[in-house]
């Protein structure tokens, strides 16, 4: 269906390949995985299949393309719309209308097909992704999970062969990834749908797929049966490194797969040991009866949470659950409608936004937000010009080594990688010092091991006193550095208590350690191989 | 729920429109500024924006503005209601109560034609809006619909931005403090248009092959052309019939958009099929622009009002203010319900 032969393409002005040599093969109606770390040209071999590299893009471009006996860069993107469906990484800046329904046929409308046929079409692909019910609703009332699927049905509207999705579940808790994974499961093997599909959460996605193709630097290093690349591959999901550390053959991909061999050992496990004191620090953070509502519709009712220096709290909770409301209503960029929140023992009310933000550091959901400075010394320079703070170079370049971005202080933040402005980002608004740290999906589309940094970084600021409120859907993030967890659903606390308990009992937003080994309290691949060492 | 052809919308759009400019008296302005609302509130699709305009919050900010503005700067009328010295420059002088009622009723008129606007943009959908645009002009008009749909995604930016730089402690004082918010807003804007293009691209947008232009409507454009250049040349040595020329470029121009229009093989999803009720709207929108005619004399009398030079009740046609309602026919038709408009297949 798929042949790449020999493909290398270089970006405007930019002398490093993002893709090298790379020869490629897809056969019709696989599930491909595309995975590999940020930056290693994953969305770039997506563009190529439907000719977007280099017809959109520009840059150099050699070697040949075929999908489907059609010659990619020859035909380019127009032609190509009827034979791949292509879903970008962000639901939110592909809609063209404003209704469910027209925003299906507006691809239809351009191929000019009549107007009878439009309607069958349309109908089909409400049905193929649920979306039916949803078919008169204006798309910006969807939820993330039903924006990602009416991407999808947009993306098939034209029945092509190939789906191609960058990303699809990046933004998406894990209830609504996994409506939209079943949906494409339900495609690829009900149509049989040719699916090629790129994500860093190789946990959510391996079950499903065929074929793994791992990227690094432009070149697949490898590619095959989904099970011998995670084999091979230097990262992969918590059970896949179980597996590994233990020899388990073949390497089991669900956790249905994984009880077979985790009852083999069962019997030399042993409960762990109660899991570790908590709330040993002083309160530094406060929520008591915090009340929010937004356009009248209550939004946080009654929240009550406390974060202690030295602890990391993780807030979990599905899309609109009231996550990011909250910590909006702690820095004050949102008012509290009731109830109260103390930042060292002092009451946010009736205090400014900067005057909060002095004790309190915040890093949005986009960190893009933040940067507009010539260089990444001038970002934390500013934040202290801006709290009238000592611009003392020493602090900046503490913090910059401290962040491992020393090397980077002089050039423009915009033109550094996803993770390295996320650092920029990080010093941006930690550099007054303060001691709560308010993280929202601060992993958003970062690789395995860019969030192993980052979490690394956070444990040197918990071991010097601060704590960290985390937002995040990555459960398996929350597994790694969360000492206890608050889960929200619709405005409410409905779990609180220690990670283990927390997460090892929820049916959505349990780790995979935790489903393959429940009611004992792992959570990581550390606690299993502790026991079994034991 | 009773639907209405986009086009009969364009009507009542274009008469209410032309009524909030032309008439200057106040009693009819808030007749049409509260039907205009009636109609938004009676036929806006439910939950259909997420994101509104608070229109009467603007409103009154516009009026008051309006108001002090032409009572401060325009010293004429015979009630004064207070003295400032003189030697102030611009606001110096009598404040008379006439000014400040010639400065209301301006106000009045730009929230009323703003009002109009508002519940056309509410009720009518955007796909539907580039039904509007002729086939030969759709990509044009696609794009400028585009551009109309961005403005509240990059309001949301603009907030999300916002508070992204309070929290590093960021206040606007100033254009020089603007920098930290445009920076963002530009690069995040541009790379928001970039991924919207990429889809589209992907999408099939502009895929329909191109169709070779006949002689007729070039000839016809050209025509068209000569005509408007040939206008233009009479009006600027003073010919009045200089307008009759640029009319028939307009319509000669328009017939070359319409022959056009048929050569361009896009599709409509659910093209409307024109009803009764389109027309009945239509007719309500005309019927409540007829004093506008020169014939009307006594009535039309009643359409103007000037404050100057001093205050008077203005004049009310109560005859005439029953023909304004027929801006609320879709108003009226929504509200005794009956079938859903069919929509042809």
């Amino acid at each position: 269906m798929i042949t790449l032969r020999g493909v290398t393409y270089h970006y405007p002005h930019r002398s490093e390949a993002a893709l090298e040599q790379v020869d490629w093969r897809v056969n019709d109606g696989e599930f491909v995985l595309v995975a590999g770390p940020s930056g290693s040209g994953k969305s770039t071999l997506l563009r190529c299949l439907n000719g977007l590299v280099p017809h959109f893009s520009g840059g150099v471009y050699t070697g040949e393309t075929e999908v489907d006996g059609v010659n990619v860069v020859e035909a380019g993107p127009h032609v190509l719309s009827r034979l791949v469906g292509f879903v970008a990484q962000d639901p939110e800046s592909q809609a063209v209308f404003d209704q469910v329904e027209n925003e299906i046929a507006f691809s239809l409308e351009n191929a000019a097909i009549p107007a009878t046929e439009m309607r069958v079409r349309v109908e089909e692909v409400l049905d193929l992704l649920d979306l039916a019910p949803l078919r008169r609703r204006a798309v910006q009332t969807l939820s993330g999970g039903e924006r990602q699927r009416l991407a999808i049905a947009t993306a098939l509207a034209l029945r092509p062969r190939v789906l191609v999705l960058d990303e699809p579940t990046s933004q998406l808790d894990p209830q609504s990834a996994e409506d939209v994974l079943r949906a494409l499961v339900r495609l690829n093997e009900d149509l049989g749908l040719t699916i090629i599909l790129a994500e860093h959460r190789v946990e959510r996605i391996a079950r499903y797929t065929d074929r793994l193709t791992w990227l690094e630097r432009g070149r697949i290093v490898t590619d095959g049966p989904v099970r011998e690349g995670l084999w091979t591959a230097a990262v992969g999901p918590p059970l896949v490194q179980l597996a590994k550390a233990l020899d388990w053959r073949p390497l089991p991909l669900t956790i249905k797969e994984g009880k077979r061999f985790a009852n083999t050992i069962s019997l030399e496990l042993r409960p762990v040991a109660q899991p570790p004191p908590v709330n040993v620090g002083v309160p530094v953070l406060e929520v008591e009866g915090a009340n929010f509502a937004y356009n009248g519709v209550a939004t946080l009712k009654n929240i009550d949470l406390i974060v202690r220096a030295g602890e990391t709290v993780a807030l979990v909770g599905r899309n609109g659950a009231g996550k990011s409301t909250l910590l909006k209503c702690i820095t004050g960029l949102l008012p509290l409608r009731s109830g109260d929140i103390r930042v060292a023992g002092q009451s946010t009310r009736g205090r400014t936004v900067a005057d909060i933000c002095r004790q309190v550091a915040y890093l949005p959901q986009n960190p893009d937000d933040l940067l507009f400075a010539e260089t990444v010394v001038d970002e934390l320079q500013i934040t202290l010009r801006n709290h009238k703070r000592d611009e003392s170079s020493r602090a900046v370049a503490e913090l910059l080594a401290r962040l491992e971005i020393g090397e980077l202080a002089l050039l423009y933040p915009r033109d550094l990688s996803v993770g390295q402005r996320q650092r920029v980002a990080l010093g941006a608004v930690t550099i007054t010092q303060p001691s709560v740290l308010l993280l929202d999906e601060p992993t958003r589309g970062l690789d395995p091991t860019l969030k192993a940094s980052l979490v690394n970084l956070w444990k040197k600021w918990l071991a010097d006193g601060a704590a960290i409120l985390l937002v995040t859907h990555d459960v398996e993030l929350a597994a790694m550095i969360a000492d206890r967890t608050v889960m929200l659903s619709q405005g409410e606390v409905i779990a609180s208590g220690p990670t283990r308990e927390v997460l090892g009992s929820s049916p959505h937003f349990s780790p995979q350690i935790a489903r393959l080994f429940p009611g004992r309290g792992w959570l990581s691949v550390a606690d299993v191989l502790r026991n079994v060492n034991q | 729920m009773r639907v209405f052809e986009a086009r009969a919308w364009l009507v009542w759009l274009l008469a209410g429109g032309l009524l909030a400019i032309m008439v200057s008296n106040p009693l009819y302005l808030v007749l049409l500024l509260l039907l205009s609302r009636v109609v938004e509130f009676a036929c806006a699709p439910v939950g259909s924006r997420g994101w509104r305009l608070p229109f009467w919050r603007i409103a009154a900010v516009i009026l008051l503005f309006s108001t002090l503005f032409n009572m401060l700067t325009a010293h004429i009328g015979q009630t004064v209601l207070l003295e400032l010295p003189a030697a102030w420059p611009l606001i110096g002088g009598a404040l008379n109560l006439e000014a400040a009622v010639f400065g209301f009723v301006n106000g009045l008129r730009l929230i009323t034609l703003l009002s109009f606007f508002l519940a056309f943009n509410t009720i009518v959908p955007v796909s539907e809006l580039t039904n509007l645009a002729p086939r030969a002009l759709h990509e044009l008009g696609l794009v400028m619909l585009i551009a109309v749909t961005y403005i509240p995604e990059t309001l949301r930016q603009f907030r999300r931005i916002r508070d992204a730089q309070a929290i590093r402690g960021h206040e606007l004082r100033g254009l020089r403090t603007l920098r930290p918010l445009v920076v963002p807003l530009l690069v995040g804007g541009l790379e928001r248009a970039l991924n919207l293009a990429e889809t589209m691209v992907a999408r099939g947008y502009g895929a329909t092959s191109p169709v070779a232009i006949p002689a007729g409507p070039r000839l016809l454009m050209l025509g068209g052309l000569l005509f408007a250049l040939g206008g233009a040349l009479r009006l600027a040595w003073g010919g009045e019939d200089g307008w009759l020329l640029l009319g028939a470029a307009a319509a000669v121009i328009a017939w070359a958009y319409h022959l056009l229009s048929g050569l361009s093989p896009r599709t409509h999803y659910r093209p409307r099929r024109w009803s009764t009720a389109d027309t009945l709207v239509v007719f309500g929108a005309l019927v409540a622009c007829l004093p506008l005619l020169p014939t009307w004399g006594p009535v039309r009398q009643s359409l103007f009002f000037n404050p100057y030079p001093q205050l008077m009740w203005p004049l009310f046609n109560v005859g005439w203010g029953l023909l304004l309602f027929g801006l609320a026919t879709p108003a009226i038709l929504m509200l005794a319900g009956g079938a859903e408009v069919e929509v042809s297949r």
